[in-house]
């Protein structure tokens, strides 16, 4: 639970050296490269082959990426739901020549795409054309031949209700010789020879009787023969096509090869684009970056295997070192919800694993249920197995699970199991009445959970949603009180925290006094010597509440050298009061989610238990009813890790956090589809 | 004026108050939500106009100002089955059927209001989408601050009619 140390790092190598430097130092995954200064000699590195580089290696990645969904539809490789990951060496890889051979496959794949395509798109044309001659096969003339220096011949369609006794008298009245070819239910298909000089006049009158021109092609073939013609070239297309996908499947046999060379050209793209932050001499580069104050050893270790000098140097003032957070398994996975927010300026206080369990905390209590818990559980660590995520996916799941398990035993403790489940079924199966389960042992543990059931003492829930409230500021407080002690500022740490606490610890007192008849109706619940100890609590805590006031006015503005000075210090401490109060009616958020999701809950069992009399009815409202829990999931864990987030933002963050730290982003290899076997570090 | 007398007792007794008030319920914050998600899903069309593959990250937004219409429907619910419509033997006196109706009040209004302005931000949280695809997360969390109107409102509906 600490913000990890950093040192600056400064390398001075041969430049022929810099890219297995580089290489070698994104393997430990433990720097973060900077750019260089330059000036006093130092300038930018030369950088034109390293962009030559570049663009060749991301040609290839846009052909890899091109070619894997096509190899991956080929594969034979059995997929699982998850990421397959291959562990390899990869510079084994290139050097045995595998990285060619899978370069080549992607060649081949491209090819055969590319050639499948157009052989597609081809067979595509032949079918249309072959389809636009079925009508004209009984014509016996070459399609090309149209006409003589004397004669024209126009081949065309009518629409096929026309008559074509009529039609022909028309037509020949007008000087044209008719043949018809085809008559069925696409249209009515003509030959007309005419003379040319009567063309355009016959032209007009066809026109205006809805006659289609055929778009024919003009080949020196009878329509048969063309269409006998189209039918070979199809079936060539087809053994062509054949072959084509068998070349595919031939090389769906690299596909893991393929996607090891994705991540290796990858990384070298990575490594180009963090060379260039490198600054060059005349024959050497300076690298500058940031490492973890306990990785130095491995490091300088590593980098003793190259003709090189290395210095490492604490931060200097002012200078803004990156911010890595070390915590343990548990809290690890929440430092994104940090990340969300803003990471802590470099030097200061980490909050990430208290802010983890009051995460875990509220994150339950806002959805405090067995049943949906064990869902997050499942749905969480399920994944984290089967998947295989990438590591942020990973972590982020885990916290989701563990935050299952908090729904877990707050669903114990509050009586959640998919809302009243549990009674909803005891009542319409076993007592066939509402109302009666609650009151038996088994329903009460069920429907009351161990402590009560907030639907039903929401007051109750109230009170205790505020209660973790006012223990979340106070922690916030604390944190603020020894974070300033650190700061050597002892005195106005103490001043300025502990005399609201008083007042607190006053409140506290009170309270019970106040609320006890709101939370317990039953008059007969309290006894009357606990009643008593309440009232002699109230009137302490009257006079602490009022010292708390007192001193919140005296001490507030302790080290003000004015008497103004002090005085506004103190009232604003007053003031200020104002804001925790409303910091701390913020935290009844808890109770409106928390209610919101087992009341919905309470609904859909309502719903279902109605309709669950038959057979059919029986297995229809099952379905309603696992639907209706599945959105009612879904719809409440958004808005619990929100609001639950945003209590740490606002409310405990508000009291103490410096934020703005810079995360710690170091140069790493790409691992879409390999993890790179961690080099020895010998 | 005998007949209108007698028409006005006829709609206004408390069953049919009962059952105004899961009407509200259902149709106010169901026009928000319709609303709200119209606004989302006409920006993400111009944004997979433009870019189809982000089409699955743009549908939480899309979905977010749905849930109105659910709390609303939620809500309605309630009424039908503890004012026992649904059950067929609601006799309701008019105070009873009445008191359906204004604690169906927070959720309709609060369920329409929200969802339209929540249909707002999450439209805006398209274009986020559209520029910045990695800070979408963050598009959403906004988006659904919104929401916790809506959650209020059902809370108090909910705890009025139970």
């Amino acid at each position: 639970m600490s913000v990890s140390t950093m040192k600056k790092i400064t390398v001075l190598a041969y430049e022929a050296d810099a890219d297995a430097i580089v290489r070698r130092l994104m393997n430990l995954r433990c720097v973060d490269i900077r750019n260089a200064g330059t000036g006093e000699g130092l300038l930018p590195i030369h950088s034109a082959k390293n962009d030559a580089r570049r663009a060749e290696s991301e040609r290839r990645i846009a052909a890899i990426k091109r070619a894997i969904p096509h190899l991956a539809k080929y594969t034979s490789r059995r997929r699982g739901f998850g990421r397959t990951v291959h562990r390899i060496d990869r510079a084994e890889f290139v050097k045995n020549g595998s990285a060619d051979r899978a370069w080549q496959a992607v060649e081949k794949t491209l090819a055969a795409v590319d050639r499948m395509d157009s052989l597609v798109a081809e067979r595509t044309a032949t079918l249309q054309l072959a389809e636009s001659l079925v009508p004209w096969l009984g014509y016996d003339a070459p399609l090309d031949a149209l006409g003589s220096a004397r004669t024209s011949v126009i081949m065309g369609a009518y629409p096929s209700k026309t008559d074509p006794a009529m039609l022909r008298q028309t037509l020949e009245e007008a000087g044209a010789y008719v043949e018809v070819v085809t008559h069925d239910e696409s249209g009515l298909y003509l030959s007309l020879t005419v003379l040319r000089e009567d063309e355009s006049a016959i032209e007009r009158l066809l026109a205006s009787g809805g006659f289609l021109k055929a778009d024919l092609p003009r080949l020196n073939a009878t329509a048969r023969a063309a269409s006998e013609q189209a039918e070979e070239r199809i079936a060539k297309i087809e053994s062509e096509l054949f072959s084509a996908e068998e070349q595919l499947r031939d090389m769906a046999e690299f596909l893991d090869d393929v996607e090891i060379l994705y991540d290796i050209e990858a990384t070298t793209v990575n490594v180009c684009l963090q060379k260039r932050k490198l600054a060059a001499t005349r024959s050497c580069v300076v690298l500058e970056g940031w490492i973890p104050a306990d990785a130095e050893e491995i490091v300088t270790h590593a980098l003793s295997k190259f003709e090189c000098a290395c210095e490492l140097a604490e931060p200097e003032e002012g200078e803004e070192a990156p911010v890595l957070l070390r915590n343990n398994r548990f809290a690890t996975t929440f430092e994104w919800v940090i990340g969300m927010y803003s990471y802590p300026k470099y030097g200061t206080f980490d909050p990430t694993f208290i802010m983890s369990i009051f995460y875990f905390l509220i994150f339950g209590m806002m959805f405090a249920d067995v049943g949906y818990g064990l869902l997050l559980v499942l749905g969480c660590f399920g994944g984290i197995k089967l998947l295989n995520p990438k590591p942020g996916m990973r972590r982020m799941l885990a916290m989701f699970g563990y935050c299952g398990i908090s729904c877990m035993i707050m669903g114990v403790l509050f009586g959640g199991w998919f809302g009243n489940l549990p009674t909803a079924i005891m009542n319409s199966f076993v007592y066939h009445a509402d109302g009666v389960a609650e009151t038996t042992p088994i329903g009460k543990f069920f429907y009351n959970g161990l402590i009560f059931n907030p639907i039903d003492s929401s007051t109750s829930f109230l009170v205790l949603s505020l209660a973790v409230g006012e223990i979340h500021l106070i922690a916030g407080m604390a944190i603020n009180m020894i974070e300033t002690c650190k700061k050597g500022r002892v005195l106005e740490a103490i001043c300025t925290t502990v005399p609201f606490w008083v007042l607190f610890l006053g409140i506290d007192l009170l309270a019970p006094s106040l609320v006890v008849d709101m939370l317990i109706t039953d008059p007969a619940g309290v006894s009357a010597s606990l009643r008593e100890t309440f009232a002699l609590l109230s009137v302490i805590g009257k006079y602490t509440m009022f010292a708390g006031f007192g001193l919140i006015l005296l001490f507030n503005g302790v080290g003000q050298k004015s008497f103004m000075g002090w005085l506004t210090k103190g009232l604003g401490g007053l003031y200020s009061l104002i804001s925790f109060a409303s910091d701390l009616l913020s935290y009844s958020r808890i109770l409106a989610l928390g209610l919101v999701a087992g009341v919905i809950a309470q609904v859909i069992n309502m719903m279902t238990n109605m309709g669950a009399g038959s057979a059919a009815g029986f297995v229809f409202m099952l379905i309603v009813m696992i639907a209706g829990h599945v959105l009612n999931l879904a719809i409440n864990l958004l808005g619990t890790f929100v609001h639950a987030a945003r209590l740490q933002y606002i409310e405990f963050f508000g009291k103490f956090y410096e934020d703005g730290g810079e995360p710690f982003d170091p140069a790493l290899p790409v691992e879409e589809y390999t993890e790179e076997l961690l080099d020895e570090p010998n | 004026m005998e007949i209108w007398a007698e028409i006005m007792k006829g709609i206004f007794t408390g069953n049919n108050l009962a059952i105004a008030g899961a009407a509200l319920a259902t149709i106010l914050p169901g026009i928000g939500s319709a609303r709200g998600v119209n606004m989302v899903a006409k920006a993400t069309a111009g944004l997979i106009s433009e870019d189809p593959n982000k089409y699955g990250k743009s549908m939480l937004l899309q979905a977010l100002p749905m849930t109105q219409g659910i709390y609303g429907m939620v809500a309605a619910f309630l009424i039908m089955i503890t004012s026992g419509i649904m059950g067929g033997d609601a006799a309701l006196a008019v105070g009873e059927g009445g008191y359906y109706l204004f604690a169906a009040c927070p959720i309709a209004f609060g369920g329409l209001y929200s969802a339209i302005k929540q249909g707002e931000v999450a439209a805006a949280g398209i274009s986020v989408l559209a520029k910045r695809p990695d800070a979408v997360g963050k598009a959403v969390i906004s988006a659904s601050f919104v929401e916790l109107y809506a959650i209020l409102a059902l809370l108090i509906s909910l705890l009025l009619i139970l």
